[in-house]
This record gives structure tokens, sequence and C-alpha cells, in this order.
């Protein structure tokens, strides 16, 4: 029987005024919600109306850069105070309640401190020519992660107060490694189907730059690589994407 | 008594006519109904700028205000004579007053602390004995944060009558303690005190004043005054001075 | 005054520690750190001050037990998200001052609906000084009070103005062309900047007054 324990969902958003109003609401729906926060990345397009009208938690991200998604997530994080923490990416067009379900099970069951969740898609083309190589080679214990960018992300509240965030587009994968550095017990879990908007080419540029930053600049804090090496890997993997 | 009989007596119309009129009137009904159920969100889209639980009142306010004159003219259009129109409607509101009028008089307080803002959440007020920080402004009352730890919930409508202060923000209060010691002059109990407030100097908000020393019998007896700005530690440092000087070997106590 | 400062080492938390100790240098400092890494270089920065290691649920739970003691609770940590938690803690616990430092500007409404009424913006000096510096004509609100009941304002005529308010209500100060400053102005001319200080509503009053002049060219 899994132990009872307060959700808090969050959703860093930018310029997403026609997602997050049933975002917000199926969230709510999902058992265990307390609260639904929205983080937003400075919008202009009445996201923020939007969000309150749904009568979500509402905070304009800390420091307001481009791209910064780890900068919302970590306020995210603090400004939760559920003991289960679970962060999706707003413009989910299939959003449904058992997302958040499924992501914070495996914690109230004591099975993981951290859960990865992956859907039934073709992985990107960063994680397939970026992020999974360089984990197999520095990390391969967390190789066998299908989507290890994937934004769906839930863990306890508390041990995200024990990583560093990355800014950008490596946060995701910065927390997976974060946790297994630190010994938390870290899992992947199907949550089915995602109907999602595929990013524009150009960010992808940009995105695996961060990415492949974020995995080697652990790499060589953890001894995986010496700094010199790590550099010329991530020039390589930039001009490779 | 058969039921024509009833309608001449109230002078209510008769037949197929009146059925069209309860029709038209359920018509107006539900029209004035749907008003007042949209308001508050209508409200909401274009007052952007007020705060949002304030709107919500608001627009409540007037739902209710439409339900009354829907009601009101369904039977206007029921073509009741307008005596009973008149009766039916000064009864209710009379009713109404009677029943709700404090929550009335807290419900204007509201309207006039919001629209005037004469202080707003955080500030500090005081209204007659109470004193504190305004925690929250609701709709009947405003809670208020007291120096003493206590929440307290001041009806709105004292604010339309009563007096209040606003205090700049770095208010603070100063404390009256009173210290009494056994068996010493006047010179010897200043100096003790002067050296045993240094101690707790750094947990108060300036330099604490010795106001007036005293003999009494065989007792010196000192007031001190403590410039502090949270009042709820002043106990907590009165004893911690009382301490101190009985460590010295002075008989002291906090009076 | 027990000043209670969350700081994260911040750029702008040091500064924060730094100006409060200058407030009140008999005063009891303390600063908290979430890390060891932090507060060991809190300690080795502020020597002066106590310091804390705690995590954000440590922390809550230090403000629930201290809040009798606290006088001030300052936030300067670099995530308004955590600041205004710890805000909110403080002040449902009767902290009588709280203060929270912003890193967004965007996030002012979020702490005034909070309850907290002292809030400090780091940006707020941007708008003011790029105005009086290269705005040609038209009024500048340069600074406002804590209690907002003080203001001042500078004035830059596009011609000459002459000035009629009421003495006492306001201050006047100008600075002429030349660069000389005049107290008793009477009036103000194009390339001169008049300084308004009064109480606000006063000061709105002789500005409406100057607008209303202007244009009203001043013989001699």
């Amino acid at each position: 029987m899994p132990e009872k324990m307060d959700v808090s969902v969050v959703f860093p958003v930018k310029n997403r005024a026609s997602y997050v109003r049933k975002a917000v609401s199926v969230a709510y729906k999902a058992e265990g919600v307390k609260e639904v926060i929205i983080v937003d990345g400075g919008s202009t397009d009445g996201t923020i109306r939007e969000a309150l009208k749904a009568k979500a938690k509402t905070i304009i991200q800390s420091k307001l850069v481009y791209p910064g998604k780890g900068v919302a997530m970590r306020d995210g994080a603090y400004y939760a105070s559920g003991d289960i923490v679970v962060f999706l990416d707003v413009d989910i067009k299939n959003m449904a309640p058992s997302f958040v379900e499924k992501l914070a099970e495996p914690i109230m069951r004591k099975e993981a401190e951290f859960v990865k969740g992956c859907f039934e898609r073709e992985a990107g083309r960063v994680t397939e020519l970026v992020a999974k190589p360089l984990l197999k080679i520095f990390y391969p214990e967390l190789a066998n992660f299908r989507q290890p960018l994937s934004g769906e992300i839930a863990g306890l509240r508390k041990t995200f107060y024990e990583v560093e965030f990355e800014e950008g587009w490596g946060v995701d994968v910065g927390l997976l490694i974060d946790m297994h550095r630190l010994g938390r017990p870290v899992t992947e879990i199907d949550i089915g189907f995602k109907d999602h908007e595929m990013k524009p080419l150009p960010h992808l540029t940009d995105m695996a730059h961060q990415v492949a930053d974020a995995i080697l600049k652990r790499a060589v804090e953890d001894g995986r690589i010496d700094r010199r090496a790590a550099e010329a890997r991530l020039r390589a993997i930039v001009e490779r994407v | 008594m058969p039921l024509e009989g009833v309608w001449k007596v109230l002078e209510l119309p008769v037949g197929s006519e009146f059925l069209v009129r309860v029709v038209t009137a359920v018509v107006v009904l539900a029209v004035f109904l749907a008003a007042g159920h949209y308001m508050p969100s209508w409200l909401l889209s274009r007052l952007k700028h007020v705060e949002t639980g304030f709107i919500q009142k608001i627009g409540t306010t007037i739902s209710i205000f439409l339900y009354v004159i829907g009601i009101v003219a369904a039977l206007s259009v029921l073509s009741l004579s307008y005596a009973v129109i008149e009766i039916i409607f000064v009864l209710v509101v009379i009713g109404l007053l009677i029943a709700f009028r404090d929550t009335l008089a807290n419900a204007v307080g509201e309207v006039y602390i919001r629209l005037r803002t004469p202080f707003s959440e955080g500030e500090w007020v005081k209204i007659g004995d109470l004193e504190g920080r305004v925690a929250s402004i609701n709709t009947f009352d405003v809670e208020l944060a007291t120096p003493h730890g206590e929440r307290i919930l001041v009806p709105n409508s004292l604010f339309l009558r009563g007096v209040f202060v606003k205090k700049p923000g770095m208010a603070g209060s100063i404390v009256e303690a009173y210290f009494s010691l056994r068996g010493v002059t006047i010179e010897e109990a200043r100096k003790a005190l002067k050296e045993t407030l240094k101690t707790i100097r750094p947990e108060l908000s300036g330099e604490p004043k010795l106001r007036n020393v005293e003999r009494e019998n065989d007792y010196v007896r000192v007031t001190v005054m403590l410039p502090l700005l949270n009042v709820l530690k002043a106990k907590q440092l009165v004893n911690r001075a009382v301490i101190q000087l009985r460590r010295k070997g002075y008989e002291a106590e906090a009076l | 005054m027990r000043i209670v400062v969350f700081s994260g080492m911040t750029h702008t938390g040091g500064l924060a520690v730094a100006t409060l100790r200058e407030a009140d240098p008999e005063g009891k400092l303390i600063i908290v750190e979430p890390t060891v890494e932090k507060s060991a270089a809190a300690k080795k920065q502020f020597p002066w001050a106590e310091v804390l290691k705690k995590n954000v649920d440590e922390f809550i739970e230090y403000l629930k037990e201290t809040a009798q003691l606290i006088d001030v609770f300052v936030a300067c940590s670099d995530s308004d998200a955590v600041n205004y938690r710890f805000c909110k803690t403080a002040l449902d616990v009767g902290v009588p001052m709280v203060i929270p430092v912003l890193n967004n500007p965007l996030n002012r409404e979020l702490f005034q609906r909070s309850g907290v009424s002292i809030i400090v913006n780091p940006y707020a000096s941007i708008k003011p000084k790029l105005l009086e510096a290269l705005k040609a004509d038209g009024e500048i609100s340069l600074y406002e009070s804590l209690n907002s009941q003080i203001v001042l304002h500078a004035y830059k005529p596009t011609s000459r103005v002459k000035l009629e308010s009421p003495e006492g209500e306001v201050c006047f100060l100008a600075v002429k062309a030349d660069g000389s400053t005049v107290s008793k102005v009477r009036e103000v001319d194009k390339n001169e900047v008049l300084y308004v200080l009064g109480v606000k509503d006063a000061v709105r009053r002789c500005l409406e007054s100057v607008r209303a002049a202007r244009g009203k060219r001043v013989s001699g």
C-alpha cells in the first residue's frame, strides 16, 4: 500500500496561455495533488492571468534568462510544499491526471526518490545523438534510460534541495546524474503516449550544447575525463548536431 | 374556495393570457439569473488591475442585485398589482437589512478599506485598544497579528467609525521594566544595571536607558526603558538580566 | 536587534549583510546558509556574525521555533520562490519586520499580496537614474520614502516657469545650467532642473500647478 504523500505539480512555462488553464485543472484532478505551481519565465501572452484563473500558485522565475528551464524548475522546487514534486511540460496536448499519478507512484511506494518519465515516442535528436552516447561513455550505469532528457520528472522535495540546478536545457540530465551521484534510487517509468510540440531546429543546437556541457561538466568533476578532452568533445558534438 | 375566486381576491389575472405572462416572467427571470451568474467572471476579465478576490466579492454583490431585480421584473410581468409587488419587495428588503445589518456594515467597511486604502495588508494599525499588523482584509473583518503573537479579527465596520493610526515601517515599542536590588546604594544599583543591560543590548533596537533610580526601604528600585521591535521577547530579556545580576552576587528581582 | 538573514551568499546577500551590520552595529546578526560550503564562506567573510547551516525545511522550523526572539528577517537568496516561502512563514509566526530582496521585480506583487510591507527592489534605481540623466523635459520620480509619504521629484522645464507653491509644503532646489545650485527658487528655466521634496500630495499639487503655468511666459 503506497504511503499517503502530498504532491506538488510544477509547470515551468513561458507564453503558453492556451495550454495553462487545462494543464492546471487536469493536474488538480490527480490523486494526492495539494498544489499546482506555475513558474513563469516572463510571459507576455497572459499566461499568468490564465494560471491565476485556474487557481494555480504562480511565481515569476527569479532570473529571466533564455533558456531558463532550470531556473524555473529550481524556483518551482523551492516554492513547493508537498512531499513529492512533479515537473511536467505544460504543452502536452493529451495531458491527463495519470501522468502525475504514474510519476509519483514509485516514490509513494518507496521504490525510488527520483523518477524520470518516458513515453511512447521516438526519442529526439539531441537525446539520440548527444545525451545517450555521452551517458554510455561516462555514466554507463544510466545508459539504459530511454529518455534521459524527458521533462517529466518526479522527486522527493527534500532531495531537490541537495543538488544544484543547471540554468538551461541541461537541467533534466543534470538532475538525473546528480541524483545518481548522491546515491538516491532513480528509476524510469512509462507514462504512455505524449502528444507534444517538437522544438524547432534552431533550438536544438543550443539544447545539444547545454546537454553535453551538463554531462561533461559532471564527468570532469567525477574524474571520468580531463577538462581539455571534455572541451574538445563538446566542440565536436555541437558541430555534429 | 375555487381557484378563480382566489385570483380575484388577490386581483390576479385569469385564463390563457396569464399563462403567457408566466412564461414571459420565467424568461425574464432566466435572463437576469444568467446575467447575475456570469457577472463575476465578466468583471474579472474587465478589471484585471484590481485584486481578484475583491472583484469576485463585488461581482457576487452585483449578481445578488441582478437576481433581486430579476425577481421584481418577473413579478411585474405577471401584472400583479403594484401594491402586492411593493409589499413583497419592501418585506424582502426589510428582512434582509435586519438579518444582515452587521454583515452589510462590515461589507461596506471592506469597500471603504479597499477603495480608500487607508491601510493595506502588512501595515501596522491601531484601533482603540487593538493594535497589530494587518494579516488579511476579508469581506467582513480584518485579521490583525498582535505584538503578543495573537491573531484577532476586527469587524470591518469598526474601521468606519473608529480611529486608527498607521505607523511607519520601523515601528517599535519602548518597554518599561522594573528591577529591585536589595542592600546596595543607588550608585551601585545604577552601575550594576548599566553593566547588565550591555549584555542584552544586542537583542534591543536601540540603547537601553535608566529612567528612574530610587530607594524604597532597603531596596533600590530601577526603572529601565528597553527599545524593542519584537515586544514578545521583553519578558525573556528581563529574566536574563535578573539572572546576570544574581550571578554577580546581587539580590535582584524583576517587578 | 536580532536580525536573521537568509543570504544565499549572493552578491546581493553579501551587500545586505554588510548594510544590516551598519544599521545596528550593536545588534545580533544571524546569517543562515543552506549548504556547508556557503556557511563556511559566510563565516570567513562575516566573522562578527553568527552563521547557521540550515536547509529550506530546517530553516522554516527554525523560524517557527525562534519567532518570539527575531526582530527582523531579511530574505535575499537568489530564488524569489524560497524567499517567498520564508517571508510567508516569518509573517505567519509573527516576526515584526519581514524584508525580502527581490531577484525579479515582477514578483513584487506576489510579496505584497502575502502581506510584506517593506520590499527591497535592487533594480529600483535604474529607471530614475536613467531618466534623470537622459530625459530632456518633464517630471521624473526619483525617490519615495518607506511609508510612501515623502517623495522627491525632478522637473525639467521646456521653457521658463514661475513657481507658485505655498510656503512650507514642499522644498525646492534647482540646479542651474552652469551647475550651480539655488535653494530659494522663484522660477525655473529651460536647461535647469528643479528638485521638489515634500509630502506626496503636496508635491503632486505643486507639480500640477507648475504644469499649468507651463507656457505662460515669465516677463523679464
